[in-house]
């Protein structure tokens, strides 16, 4: 476990980004003087370990399934058991539905997000490190990011069609603001002594971008791309819920629609399980990319 | 640019002054004319893309319309109910998760679990529990507000500097006094910008459970003349949304100003 180290009292607490504080070890996060782990014994902390993560899904299946015995919600047929969904799960895998199901939006979803990556920091740098471009984007950035994405999904259907674009668009959308935001935030405050000091070393114009802006802004774009990836499945699932011929979305809807209720929660349970996964995959990855950074270690 | 007048001698090139003012009206300009001109030129199709003056005309028409109001109205009435509980909510715990290491360890995994799950989604579950009526469609504004709204209080009443909290209890404070009188405040900033972040989450989960479940509200208005065909309208409206979500931005931002200008930083 690492250990993880808080910023001094009266550092400039960091943004509200709307993340949850970086999960997986957070036991250790917790604010407060120095708080550690009390050192356990080898199985002892392994078992602590696996409660804290555990937990959460014990509790959501155990309420689950008492909720669905005592029939609180309704009968089983709109809250069937978490065994029930399990094994509608289990045969949707056999017959390839799920598979296919989760490949489709998958691929849809990692599009979507490498595009709003690369489109969001190329245009960030140049947002946050040109004046011109900044006062000349402002204005339609400030317009569009308040705006819910959904009310422009009709006009992305019209202009792409009903394929995959379109949901790709949507997730695209979604997935864009955020990590272009962060980027032109966090390269408009690269410290200038750094460029400089580049500069006076002999680093070109060119190579300080490479060599010093980007990497001393990495923390920040890592923080938005971490609420792209998000926005990206939820943009792809709900595209494919609206306007849909395959993809989780659209095994969700379908099975609302002739009510084979099971199936929906096997969608809702499959879509989560996805975006949880890909949520830690992204954690993991940042943390070896800021190895050196004290952001990384958070 | 245009230079008229030579710059005075101890002023700023004329340019410099102008720029932040001519630049965006450039670029508002620039796509202004791009909507106007590529469907007037046939780059695509003026049925499906309608030319922007004529969305402008619809939006009129729109507001004429006798039954968008009421739309209007039921999805900003259910709206603010369902972002009022999450705030009510959402705040205290966040707060407490802020204060209270065990408060911490007991919600931080469900937040980390349930952060990933597109709550949209969720509509069509509650409606199975609770019908297609106002309980489902404000549960779920408040599923989509409340995670964005804990998180920004923990990070404020976390963040929050302990030798205020000190001062306040070597003064005499008590614990609850505190809390409602130290941290409350001190956590304010980031609270503010978690709200604003939230009301863009929030009106996103509204109008797409509106348009999953279509009873009445302006998502259903809006995908409803989608499945008509009603192109001209659908872009009218998709303005009209656009710019409700830019004022209502806006207005939070020039409201939060107005009412504690003693808050510093962007908020």
């Amino acid at each position: 476990m690492t250990t993880r180290v808080r910023p001094p009292a009266g550092a400039p607490t960091p943004p509200a980004t709307g993340l949850p504080p970086d999960g997986a070890p957070s036991a250790v996060t917790t604010p407060g003087a120095a708080r550690r782990p009390r050192a356990l014994t080898g199985l002892g902390s392994m078992v602590l370990w696996l409660a804290v993560r555990l937990y959460p899904l014990v509790l959501v299946v155990v309420v689950w399934h008492v909720l669905g015995v005592r029939g609180v919600l309704g009968n089983q047929f709109v809250m069937p058991l978490p065994g029930q969904v399990l094994d509608q799960a289990v045969v949707l895998w056999q017959d390839g539905t799920l598979p296919e199901a989760i490949a489709v939006t998958l691929r849809r979803v990692l599009t979507a997000y490498a595009l709003a990556i690369v489109v969001g920091v190329s245009l960030g740098v140049a947002v946050g490190r040109l004046p011109w471009v900044r006062m000349a984007l402002r204005p339609l950035m400030s317009f569009f990011f308040p705006t819910p994405k959904v009310a422009i999904y009709p006009a992305l259907l019209i202009i792409f069609g009903l394929g995959a674009a379109s949901k790709i668009a949507l997730g695209f959308a979604e997935a864009l603001f955020p990590v272009l935001l962060a980027t032109a935030a966090a390269t408009s405050q690269v410290e200038l002594r750094l460029v400089w000091s580049a500069r006076s070393l002999g680093v070109s114009e060119r190579g300080t971008l490479w060599r010093i802006v980007l990497p001393s802004t990495l923390p920040g774009i890592l923080t938005g791309a971490r609420i792209s990836l998000i926005g990206a499945l939820v943009g792809v699932f709900l595209a494919e819920m609206i306007a849909g011929s395959d993809g989780l979305g659209q095994l969700m809807v379908v099975a609302y629609r002739v009510l084979e209720t099971a199936d929906m929660y096997v969608a809702v349970v499959t879509v989560s399980l996805l975006g949880f996964l890909l949520d830690r995959t992204f954690l993991w990855t940042r943390r070896r990319l800021l190895v050196w950074a004290p952001e990384g270690e958070q | 640019m245009v230079a008229e007048a030579p710059p005075g001698p101890r002023r700023r090139p004329l340019e410099l002054e102008l720029a932040p003012i001519l630049l965006p009206m450039l670029s508002i300009g620039a796509v202004l004319a791009l909507w106007e001109l590529a469907p007037r030129l046939g780059w695509v199709s003026a049925t499906s893309v309608p030319p922007g003056s004529e969305v402008l005309v619809e939006v009129g028409a729109v507001f004429r319309d006798p039954t968008f109001f009421p739309n209007l109205g039921s999805s900003a009435g259910r709206w603010a109910t369902g972002f009022a509980i999450a705030l009510a909510i959402g705040i205290p715990i966040g707060i407490v998760m802020g204060r209270s290491k065990v408060a911490f360890q007991m919600f931080d995994p469900i937040l980390t679990m349930t952060y990933p799950v597109p709550k949209a989604a969720l509509i069509l579950i509650f409606v199975l529990w609770w019908g297609a009526g106002d309980l489902s469609r404000i549960m779920i504004i408040i599923m989509g507000s409340l995670i964005p709204i804990i998180i920004s209080s923990y990070h404020g009443a976390a963040g929050l500097e302990p030798r205020l909290l000190w001062s306040a209890r070597a003064l005499g404070t008590g614990r609850a006094a505190s809390m409602l009188r130290v941290v409350l405040p001190g956590s304010l900033p980031q609270i503010l910008s978690g709200v604003r972040l939230t009301i863009a989450i929030s009106i996103f989960t509204l109008l797409a459970s509106e348009l999953l479940i279509r009873q009445d509200g302006i998502g259903a208005y809006m995908f409803t003349n989608l499945d008509n065909g009603q192109f001209l309208r659908v872009w009218a409206v998709s303005v009209v949304i656009a710019s409700i979500g830019f004022l209502l931005d806006l207005l939070y931002v020039l409201g939060v100003r107005r009412v504690l200008p003693w808050l510093e930083g962007d908020v």
